[in-house]
């Protein structure tokens, strides 16, 4: 893996570029990957150097998790429609906070955009084209980071932190296992393949997510002075 | 088509007694069902009537010991839930709403719908993906995007488009309005004086708002809008009658009337093969 991310944004990614004044950049990755740590860091020094700085996370709202409650007390919820269910709350936040502050100017980062829906869909078997359709409504972020580390690593960081893993979080709707740590494992594989199968289609930028945070920051500095004049 | 078909069509739909016209026809056919599985899509602006049409085209169908199963816009149990609790929170954008009654449609298609079909049902939808089409083009989102969000749902055998203008709807609409106040009225008897607001807004056009109390002026508001609105739908509806082929019945006429046309089409449908 490169320790270098390449910022030229390729043509090739089915999302059509905005033509907004702000500037976004997302961030993906396995839970655990330190994006948002990362993230953070960015925004602190982005501020400094005077720009605005919104950041937007993507965490089910609280209609969805109703919703979703629900809809397993009924049965088996189907992954198209849990898919629909978590693009419904994306372009949300969509809406209501990443367009506005790209209108005003401002710095949206991202933690999270349309790129793990996309992978946690392909990875619960949903039809490619479709999704991708679905999602046709973002517009291409100007700088798309992926943030890589391994399903293990992935699962060692969130167990250190959350002694528990959520329902969807670890696939169980995908019946990979009955353990809960065994069928995340499984659908993180899966997710990781589907990342794999995005970063050149999407023209992410790779960043390897295991080595020292002030690396990677440092790295993602150089990436983000390229697509962001100074104040 | 053979000809003891057409006979079987024309005795029901032919038969000027509505309501009353299925005795004959069950007596010669006593048995009917659909070649195939069939759906079959009413579509209409706001208080086109489709719901009542639905209604009795079930009860038709049903006196006929056709296995009937209809399905409506917004009744996923799944999300219609969903639905009355955004519309009781902060508002949700346009691209938001659409994808949440997409869930809904989709819910519907998987649980409702496609068994019935699987049944070899005849399935009536009061309002289908076409009205997905129209409000979310009337909201500004992108018609092409739209449509492929919707390519899971089943393609139906017919899409009857019933035909009123908005301003037919506004009219309908405010007479509904006129009989829940005087509904109202009835039941609660006098109004209390105290409110200053209502008799400003009193000599509006409608001389019984009196007791509509403060929300005479967001009367006034949500009938602009619903105008509005019902105008955009209209000239949605008008674009799509020939992308989709629909089936145009003029919903300005009698209930019966309409009934009528909607049963004679539906028999000739039932009976090809």
């Amino acid at each position: 893996m490169s320790a270098e991310i390449n910022t030229q944004t390729s043509n090739t990614s089915p999302l059509e570029p905005h033509t907004y004044p702000g500037k976004l950049i997302a961030a993906e990755g396995l839970d655990g990957s330190g994006k948002s740590t990362q993230l953070q860091l960015l925004q602190f020094w982005l501020q400094a150097e005077g720009h605005e700085v919104v950041v937007t996370e993507w965490t089910p709202s609280k209609l969805i998790r109703r919703t979703l409650k629900t809809a397993r007390k009924q049965g088996q919820v189907d992954p198209m429609l849990l898919s629909i269910l978590y693009a419904t709350d994306f372009a949300e936040v969509y809406e209501r906070d990443i367009i506005p502050a790209l209108q005003r100017g401002a710095i949206v980062l991202a933690d999270r955009y349309i790129y793990t829906a996309l992978a946690r869909d392909l990875a619960r078997g949903v039809e490619h084209a479709w999704i991708e359709d679905v999602y046709r409504f973002a517009v291409r972020p100007d700088l798309g980071i992926y943030f890589q580390i391994s399903a293990d690593q992935s699962l060692e960081r969130i167990l250190s932190n959350h002694p528990r893993l959520k329902y969807y979080q670890a696939g169980m709707d995908l019946s990979l296992s009955l353990d809960p740590i065994a069928s995340f494992c499984a659908f993180q594989q899966r997710i990781l393949q589907a990342y794999e199968t995005m970063i050149d289609a999407y023209a992410l930028l790779r960043l390897d997510a295991t080595l020292p945070i002030k690396q990677q920051q440092h790295l993602l500095r150089e990436a983000v002075e390229k697509i962001v004049s100074a104040i | 088509m053979a000809s003891d078909q057409h006979q079987t069509s024309d005795v029901v739909a032919g038969d000027p007694v509505w309501g009353t016209g299925n005795a004959p026809a069950r007596s010669t056919v006593p048995m009917l069902h659909p070649e195939r599985p069939r759906l079959i899509v009413l579509e209409g602006i706001d208080l086109s009537g489709r719901t009542t049409q639905v209604q009795f085209l079930r009860d038709w169908l049903v006196a006929q010991r056709y296995q009937v199963t209809t399905t409506a816009w917004r009744t996923s149990p799944l999300i219609s839930d969903a639905l009355v609790r955004a519309r009781s929170g902060p508002p949700l954008h346009p691209l938001a709403y659409s994808l949440l009654y997409c869930a809904d449609h989709m819910d519907r298609t998987q649980r409702v719908i496609q068994p019935a079909l699987e049944r070899r049902e005849i399935v009536i939808a009061d309002r289908y993906t076409y009205t997905a089409f129209a409000r979310d083009a009337a909201r500004g989102l992108d018609a092409t995007w739209v449509r492929k969000l919707y390519r899971f749902a089943v393609q139906p055998d017919i899409v009857f488009y019933l035909h009123i203008s908005p301003e037919e709807a506004v009219k309908r609409r405010m007479a509904l309005q006129q009989q829940q106040e005087s509904h109202k009225e009835n039941k609660n008897g006098k109004h209390s004086k105290d409110n200053d607001k209502e008799h400003k807004q009193k000599q509006k056009s409608q001389p019984q708002a009196a007791t509509a109390q403060p929300s005479t002026k967001l009367t006034q508001e949500a009938l602009a809008s619903f105008r509005n609105f019902e105008h955009k739908m209209y000239s949605e509806y008008q674009q799509m009658q020939k992308e989709f082929g629909f089936t145009v019945i003029e919903g300005n006429q009698p209930i019966e009337h309409v009934q009528t046309m909607l049963r004679r089409t539906i028999m000739h449908l039932l009976l090809e093969i």
